[in-house]
């Protein structure tokens, strides 16, 4: 477990991630995002994207998700308080297999919560042929090893 | 049909309410975003939140559920919005307030920017600035969103 002394700016990771099943796109569109150019191939076809993607929110917990269950070095997370920004860049089609790579871009203690810092991190998350599909800018609450205890 | 120039700014619309109960905050989170202080309601005492608390992205989720809801409905009541329910992103997005099993959400979008594209000239960028507020009126989720919409055809 890495608490917010461990994280150095600059710092990064690889975090392999899961092949995007067309169940998996329908699903979560059906459920959150039911918009014909995720859920309708004919009518994929015809709109901007060119064809059936996973809506851009699957994509960001597809991320989470990664982050959560794959990433071999989990920091002590609080929380998160939001996101700075997110960029999608393309789409995400079903049978694409996800990577994400993070590098820390700024870290500090919290002024109002001194038991903890706050952590930027810029996601980058790539398909099977190496495409940046979206990027993330995001803020961590990490604990402090020192304060972990009280 | 309401195009890119059609559409007014400083426009607020209510996109409806959702009631968070326990059951799916712990269903959305166990598939999608896998924190104690998500998923396990005595683990989630000792967390920061001093209880169980929503997924940020399950309110997020939400949200886009209303949008597409209200503008089914808004079809079928015969305004048709021609946006093509594109995004190139979003901004800005802060968690303010934690949201606790059954508490009810409401959101609400308001019109804030149009940006012209160089690189899409068919097209245009709309930003709203979408919130969600809970029963006591505290505000609990915020993000500048973004929508492509088609410009009016020449000619019309």
């Amino acid at each position: 477990m890495r608490y917010f002394e461990d994280i150095t700016v600059g710092e990064t990771e690889e975090i392999i991630g899961p092949v995007i099943s067309k169940e998996e796109v329908f699903d979560f569109a059906r459920q959150y995002d039911p918009q014909p150019h995720h859920l309708d191939e004919d009518a994929a076809e015809k709109s901007i994207l060119g064809g059936l993607s996973a809506s851009g929110w699957h994509t960001c917990c597809a991320l989470i998700r990664m982050i959560f269950k794959n990433s071999t070095e989990p920091s002590a997370f609080l929380g998160s308080p939001g996101v700075e920004e997110v960029r999608w860049k393309r789409p995400v089609r079903p049978g694409d297999q996800l990577n994400a790579s993070s590098r820390v871009t700024e870290a500090r203690v919290s002024n109002s919560k001194p038991f903890m810092g706050l952590v930027k991190r810029h996601y980058e998350v790539r398909n099977q042929s190496g495409d940046v599909v979206m990027t993330m800018d995001t803020w961590a609450m990490i604990a402090r090893r020192d304060r972990a205890s009280s | 049909m309401m195009y890119f120039e059609d559409i007014p700014l400083d426009e607020t619309r209510e996109m409806g309410s959702y009631t968070f109960t326990e059951e799916e905050i712990i269903k959305f989170a166990s598939e999608w975003d896998p924190q104690p202080f998500h998923t396990d309601p005595v683990a989630a005492e000792e967390s920061i939140f001093g209880g169980l608390v929503a997924s940020g992205w399950h309110l997020c989720a939400i949200w886009m559920h209303l949008m597409v809801t209200n503008r089914k409905r808004e079809r079928e009541a015969g305004v048709e919005r021609v946006a093509a329910g594109v995004s190139p992103g979003f901004r800005d997005l802060k968690w303010l307030a934690p949201v606790r099993p059954d508490d009810t959400i409401t959101y609400h979008s308001t019109t804030t920017e149009k940006v012209d594209l160089r690189s899409r000239p068919e097209f245009g960028i709309l930003r709203s600035l979408n919130e969600g507020i809970n029963q006591d009126g505290v505000r609990v989720l915020s993000f500048t969103g973004q929508v492509f919409m088609p410009r009016k055809p020449k000619g019309e």
